[in-house]
C-alpha cells in the first residue's frame, strides 16, 4: 500500500513539473530568514549568510537526495548496480561459470530447436498471400488425401466458384537432356499454364506459359529452374528464346524461375522439391478419370472462407459422383490449407520436442536457482551488513537481480552461439525429407525468443535469493554462523525433487523412442539390405517407346553386369522398396463376380526384371520367378506377394489363376513371392503384383538397377556407369546408393527425433546430476560441525554416509515417483511416434528409473564420502 | 547560532526527524519549513544539531507517504510560503510511532541503566 502511495506521489511530482524549482524557492526563503535572524542577533551580513548556509547543510547533496526521492531510480544508479553485479560475478569465477554454462546449455538447446520450429512452423511460405492457397485432394473412405485424376481436375476447375484459380502439377516426369558430353537426367514437372501466376511466383526472366501452350501439340515450351539455368546455361539471359532438347524433342525456353522459388514439400512428394524443368501440363481433350497423378492447388477468391470453399467443392464432388459413378462414387474433395499441408507431418514431433526442450530449460533454471540459493546463504552476512548501514531492501534486491541478469545475459549470448553451432552441426543429419529443409537460419525472431528466455530466467532465479534477502532482519547481522533457514532448505529439496521428476519424464520418453527405433531397425524388411548397391536409370522415352526395347536394354545391362567382377547378381525394378516411390492399379480376378459400381480391388504395381527377386533376396513361396522367356510377345504372366495371395485367395492356391489390370488381356499368376515392407519399415506389407518389364501396360522408362556385390560398394558406382554406357551411352545413371543408405534414409525422421530426445534427456540427466551433487554437498558442508560431533562421539563412516545419503535418497525417490506418475500420463502423447512399443512399456518404465536412481546416487556419493572424512577437531573449531 | 552553550550536542538520528516533524505539526498546526526548524530548535533547547535542509527531505518523504499535506500561503511577513499540515493518516502514524519509540527508548534506557550498574 505504502509503496503504491509513494509511487503515486512520484507520478504527481512528475506531472507538476518536477516541483524542484518551487522547493528551491522554499530553500532560498529559508536561508534568507535564517540570515536575517543572525543579522538581527548582531552578526555582520556576510558571516550571517555563511552561518545560515552552514546550518542549512550541503545543498548539492540535498538536491540529489530529493531527486532520488522524487524520481524513479535513476539510470545512473542502475548502471552502478550493473557494474557492481558484473564485478560480483567476476569475483566468483567458479560459481559464475557454473551458472553461465548451465544456462547456456539450456538456452542453446531451446534456441536451436526454436530455429527449426521457426523455419518450419512459423515462417510464412514464400508465396504471395500464402494464407489464401489451398490444396485440393480427392477423398475416398479409405484414403484421406489422394492425388487427382486429370478429368476430375478439369471438372473441378470448370465447376467450382470459390477459387480465383485452380492449377495442377504432375511431378512424375524425368527427361534425358541431350548435351554434347554425358547425357543428363533432368527432373521435370508439368503444370497448368497459370500455375506460377496462381502461386504469384514471379519469374526471373522471360514469361510464364500462355493458355494456348497448355494444349497437346503446341506445348513444346519450357521454363528453367534458376539452378539449372545457372549450372547448365551459365546464367545467360539469351537462353530465353533458345531451345533445349529433352528426350530428343526440342523445347523453346520461354522463361527462368526466380532464385528463391521453392516448391514446398508436401505439395508433391516426400523429398521431391527440386524440379529442373517445367513444361505445360497440356491435358488431352479426353483426359483419364482412372489414373491419379496430379496435385491440385487453388487460390481462394477474396472474402471466401475455407468453410465456404469446402462446401463449394463438396457440391461439385457430389455432382461428379452422380455423373461418373464408376470412377467418382463416394469420392469427395478435401480442401486443405497449404500451410497445414506443409507442416502437418512434422508439427506433432516438433511440438513434442519443444516440450522436452522446455523441460531441459526448467532443469537448468532450477540448477541456477539452487546455485544462487547456496550463494545467497553464503552472502547473508554481506547482505545483512549492507542493510544495516542503510541500504534499502529494494536496493539490495535490485542489486541481486542485476547480478542474475548479468549472468543470464552472458548465458543467453553463449547459448545463442551454441545454438548456431548446433544447428550447423546438425544440418547434415537432418532428415532430407523434412519440410522446407533448406537450412534453418537463426533469425531475428529466434533472437527475440532467446532474449526473452534469458531475461525470464534471470528474473526467475534472481527471485530465489530475494526471498532470503527479504527475511534477513538487522538483528541477524549481529549473530554469527546461523544455520540455513528452514524455508530455504525446503525450497532446495523441492528443486531437487522437481529436477528428478522432469528428468525422469524425459528419460522415459527417450527410452520409449529409442526402443521403438531399435524395434523398427530390426524389423525384417523382407529383403536383404547388405551388399546391395542401386542406381537410377532414365531411358529417353523417345527411343524406348515400347516394352520390348526397354526389356532388351535391361537384359543386356544385366548380362554385362553379371559378367563384371565383384557382381554376384543384378536386376532392375521400377519401384525399389523404401525408396519412396510407389504405384498401384485396380485389378480384376478371372471368374469372380463383378464388384459393385465404383468399388475396386487395388494392388501395388511393381515392374521388375528377371533376377530381381534373387538379387534383392526375396524368397519365392510358390511357383516360379520371372525368366528371360517372359518376353513382350510371350503369354502374360504376373507374380503376386503373400499378402495378396492371402487376401484374395485365402487357402486356395493362386498359382495358375488369372487376373488383369491396366490392359484387357488376362495374366496368369506364375508365382508367389514373400512380402516386403515397401513404403516404410513400420508399414505392413500391402498386396503387390510383380510384372516383367517386357509385359507392362506401358513402357516403364524409369527404373532402378540393383546389384549384389562382394566388394566395396563405392567402387561399384563406376562399374554400373560403365556397364550402362557400354549398352547405350545416351542413358544417364544417377542416385547411386547402397541399400543400407536407402533403409537408413527411410528412418531418418524417427531417428532424428529419437536422437534429439535422447540428447535432451542426457542434457537433463547431466544437469540434474550436477543439481543433486550441488545440493548434497552444500547441505553436507552446512552440517559439518554436526558430523564432527557424531564422529567424535563414535559414529562410523557408515553412519555418516547413511545420514547424508538417506536424505538424498528420500528426495530422489520422491522425484522419481512423481516423474514416473507424470510419465504414465504424458507418454500417451508419444503414441504416434512409437512402433512396436506401447506408451506404458514396462521395460522402459523399470529400466529408466533404475538408471536415473543409480546416476543420482553416484552424484550424491561423492559429497557424502567427503562428509565422512571430516576431522572432528577441525569441524568443531570451524566458525 | 549561540556557540557558548557548552553542552554536548547530538546528531539527529535518521527516522527520528520524521517523528519530530509529525509531532510538531500536530502540536502547532500548519507551519512552513523555517517555522518547523525554529520550533524544533527551540524545543530541543539547542541539544540537537539539525542540518535544516534535511527538514525538507523529510517533508517530501512524509508528503509522498500521505502523512502530511502542503499548501502555498502567505507568511507573517507577507511572503509566499509553503505550509505543511498533518493529515489523518499522519496522526495515526504518529500515534503508532510514538508508542514504538516509547517502548524502544524505555528498553534501551533499562539496558543502559543496567550496564552502568555492573
Amino acid at each position: 500500500m505504502n509503496a503504491l502511495r509513494v509511487f503515486i506521489g512520484k507520478i504527481r511530482a512528475l506531472r507538476s513539473g518536477g516541483g524542484v524549482p518551487t522547493a528551491d524557492d522554499e530553500v532560498q526563503e529559508h536561508i534568507r530568514l535564517l540570515t536575517e535572524r543572525y543579522v538581527r542577533e548582531g552578526m555582520p551580513a556576510d558571516e550571517a549568510a555563511q552561518t545560515a548556509r552552514r546550518q542549512f547543510g550541503n545543498m548539492t547533496r540535498l538536491r540529489e537526495d530529493w531527486r532520488e526521492q522524487r524520481m524513479f531510480p535513476s539510470l545512473e544508479s542502475l548502471w552502478r548496480d550493473l557494474r557492481h553485479g558484473a564485478r560480483a560475478c567476476w569475483k566468483n569465477p567458479g560459481f559464475s561459470t557454473a551458472v553461465v554454462l548451465t544456462l547456456a546449455l539450456g538456452i542453446g538447446a531451446n534456441t536451436a530447436l526454436f530455429s527449426v520450429c521457426n523455419t518450419i512452423l512459423l515462417k510464412p511460405l514464400q508465396y504471395q498471400d500464402p494464407d489464401r492457397l489451398v490444396m485440393l485432394w480427392e477423398q475416398i473412405p479409405s484414403v484421406d488425401r489422394m492425388p487427382v485424376a486429370p478429368a476430375n481436375f478439369v471438372d473441378w476447375r470448370a465447376q467450382t466458384h470459390a477459387f480465383s484459380g485452380v492449377v495442377a502439377i504432375n511431378p512424375f516426369l524425368a527427361f534425358v537432356m541431350n548435351t554434347p558430353d554425358v547425357p543428363a537426367r533432368v527432373s521435370a514437372a508439368a503444370v497448368s499454364w497459370d500455375f506460377f501466376s496462381v502461386l504469384q511466383a514471379p519469374l526471373a526472366i522471360g514469361r510464364s506459359f500462355l493458355p494456348d501452350e497448355d494444349r497437346p501439340g503446341s506445348n513444346s515450351v519450357a521454363i528453367l529452374s534458376h539452378a539449372l539455368w545457372t549450372e547448365r546455361f551459365g546464367s545467360r539471359p539469351e537462353v530465353v528464346g533458345s531451345t533445349v532438347t529433352l528426350n530428343d524433342r526440342r523445347f523453346t525456353i520461354v522463361g527462368v524461375l526466380s532464385e528463391n522459388f521453392e516448391l514446398v514439400n508436401g505439395i508433391v512428394f516426400r523429398g521431391r522439391m527440386q524440379f529442373d524443368i517445367w513444361i505445360p501440363l497440356a491435358l488431352t481433350s479426353n483426359p483419364s478419370r482412372g489414373s491419379h497423378p496430379l496435385r491440385v492447388l487453388a487460390r481462394l477468391k477474396p472474402g471466401v472462407t475455407l468453410e465456404r470453399a469446402q462446401t463449394d467443392a463438396s457440391a461439385v464432388a457430389s455432382n461428379l459422383a452422380r455423373a461418373y459413378p464408376e470412377d467418382d462414387k463416394d469420392r469427395g474433395i478435401a480442401v486443405v490449407p497449404l500451410h497445414d499441408q506443409v507442416t502437418g507431418d512434422v508439427r506433432p514431433a516438433l511440438i513434442t520436442l519443444s516440450g522436452a526442450v522446455g523441460f531441459v530449460l526448467l532443469i537448468a533454471c532450477a540448477n541456477v536457482a539452487n546455485l544462487m540459493l547456496s550463494r545467497g546463504t553464503a552472502r547473508r552476512k554481506e547482505i545483512a551488513v549492507r542493510m544495516a548501514i542503510g541500504a534499502s531492501r529494494l536496493r539490495v534486491a535490485r542489486q541481486l537481480l542485476m547480478e542474475s541478469a548479468v549472468l543470464a545475459c552472458i548465458g543467453g549470448a553463449l547459448g545463442l552461439l551454441l545454438a548456431f553451432a548446433a544447428v550447423r552441426l546438425a544440418a547434415p543429419y537432418l532428415p532430407s525429407d523434412l519440410a522446407r529443409a533448406t537450412g534453418f537460419p537463426v533469425d531475428a525472431r529466434v533472437l527475440v525468443y532467446t532474449a526473452l528466455i534469458s531475461l525470464a530466467t534471470g528474473a526467475l532465479f534472481g527471485l530465489a535469493p530475494l526471498f532470503q534477502a527479504r527475511r534477513i532482519s538487522a538483528s541477524e547481522s549481529l549473530q554469527h554462523g546461523t544455520r540455513i533457514a528452514g524455508g530455504s532448505a525446503r525450497l532446495r529439496s523441492a528443486l531437487v525433487v522437481a529436477q528428478m521428476a522432469v528428468t525422469m519424464i524425459l528419460l522415459i520418453g527417450a527410452g520409449l523412442l529409442a526402443k521403438s527405433l531399435w524395434t523398427l531397425l530390426h524389423v525384417p524388411p523382407g529383403f536383404r539390405t547388405d551388399h546391395l548397391v542401386s542406381a537410377r536409370l532414365t531411358l529417353p522415352r523417345s527411343r524406348f517407346a515400347d516394352t520390348a526395347r526397354v526389356s532388351a536394354f535391361h537384359r543386356e545391362l544385366i548380362q554385362r553386369l553379371q559378367d563384371s567382377p565383384g557382381i554376384e547378381a543384378a536386376g532392375l525394378a521400377a519401384y525399389l522398396p523404401l525408396s519412396g516411390q510407389d504405384n498401384g492399379w485396380a485389378f480384376f480376378i478371372e471368374g469372380r463376380p463383378p464388384l459393385p459400381v465404383g468399388v475396386y480391388n487395388v494392388a501395388k504395381y511393381r515392374p521388375v526384371s528377371e533376377g530381381y527377386f534373387e538379387t534383392i533376396g526375396m524368397p519365392m513361396m510358390a511357383g516360379r520367378a520371372f525368366t528371360a522367356a517372359d518376353r513382350a510377345d510371350a503369354p502374360r504372366v504376373v507374380v503376386i506377394n503373400q499378402s495378396m495371395a492371402r487376401t484374395y485367395w485365402g487357402r486356395e492356391n493362386p498359382v495358375g489363376q488369372r487376373l488383369r489390370f491396366g490392359a484387357p488381356d488376362w495374366r496368369t499368376i506364375v508365382g508367389v513371392v514373400g512380402d516386403v515392407r515397401h513404403e516404410a519399415l513400420d508399414d505392413d506389407a500391402k498386396a503387390e503384383m510383380y510384372v516383367p518389364f517386357a509385359q507392362t501396360p506401358q513402357p516403364e522408362t524409369i527404373s532402378t538397377v540393383i546389384v549384389r556385390t562382394s566388394i566395396d560398394a563405392a567402387a561399384m558406382t563406376k562399374t554400373l556407369r560403365d556397364a550402362v554406357s557400354a549398352v547405350d551411352n545416351s542413358v544417364p545413371l544417377d542416385l547411386a546408393r547402397t541399400m543400407e543408405q536407402i533403409v537408413s534414409l527411410s528412418v531418418s525422421q524417427p531417428r532424428f527425433r529419437t536422437a534429439l530426445l535422447v540428447a535432451f534427456s542426457m542434457l537433463a540427466l547431466l544437469m540434474a546430476s550436477i543439481g543433486v551433487y550441488g545440493t548434497t554437498s552444500y547441505s553436507a558442508r552446512q552440517r559439518m560441525r554436526e558430523f564432527g560431533v557424531y564422529i567424535a562421539m563414535g559414529a562410523t563412516t557408515r553412519d555418516v554416509l547413511r545420514t547424508v545419503l538417506g536424505r538424498a535418497t528420500i528426495l530422489i525417490t520422491i522425484g522419481l515417483a512423481v516423474g514416473v506418475l507424470a510419465s504414465l500420463g504424458l507418454t500417451r502423447l508419444l503414441t504416434k511416434f512409437l512402433y512396436g512399443v506401447t506408451p506404458l512399456d514396462s521395460t522402459t518404465f523399470v529400466a529408466a528409473p533404475m538408471f536415473l536412481f543409480v546416476i543420482a546416487m553416484v552424484a550424491c556419493y561423492f559429497p557424502a564420502r567427503r562428509a565422512t572424512r571430516v576431522d572432528p577437531l577441525v569441524a568443531l573449531r570451524y566458525e | 547560532m549561540s556557540k557558548g552553550s557548552g553542552q554536548p550536542r547530538s546528531e539527529v538520528l535518521q527516522g527520528t526527524l520524521d517523528l519530530m516533524i509529525l509531532k510538531t505539526l500536530k502540536a502547532m498546526g500548519p507551519l512552513h519549513g523555517f517555522g518547523l526548524a525554529r520550533r524544533i530548535e527551540q524545543v530541543s533547547e539547542h541539544v540537537l544539531v539539525l542540518n535544516e535542509g534535511t527538514v525538507y527531505t523529510s517533508l517530501l518523504r512524509l508528503q509522498q507517504r500521505g502523512w502530511i499535506s502542503s499548501q502555498w500561503g502567505t507568511s507573517d511577513n507577507n511572503r509566499k510560503a509553503r505550509f505543511y499540515a498533518i493529515t489523518k493518516r499522519g496522526l495515526k502514524q504518529l500515534e503508532r510511532e510514538t508508542d514504538d519509540w516509547q517502548r524502544i527508548s524505555s528498553v534501551i534506557g533499562r539496558i543502559l541503566g543496567q550496564e552502568s550498574q555492573s
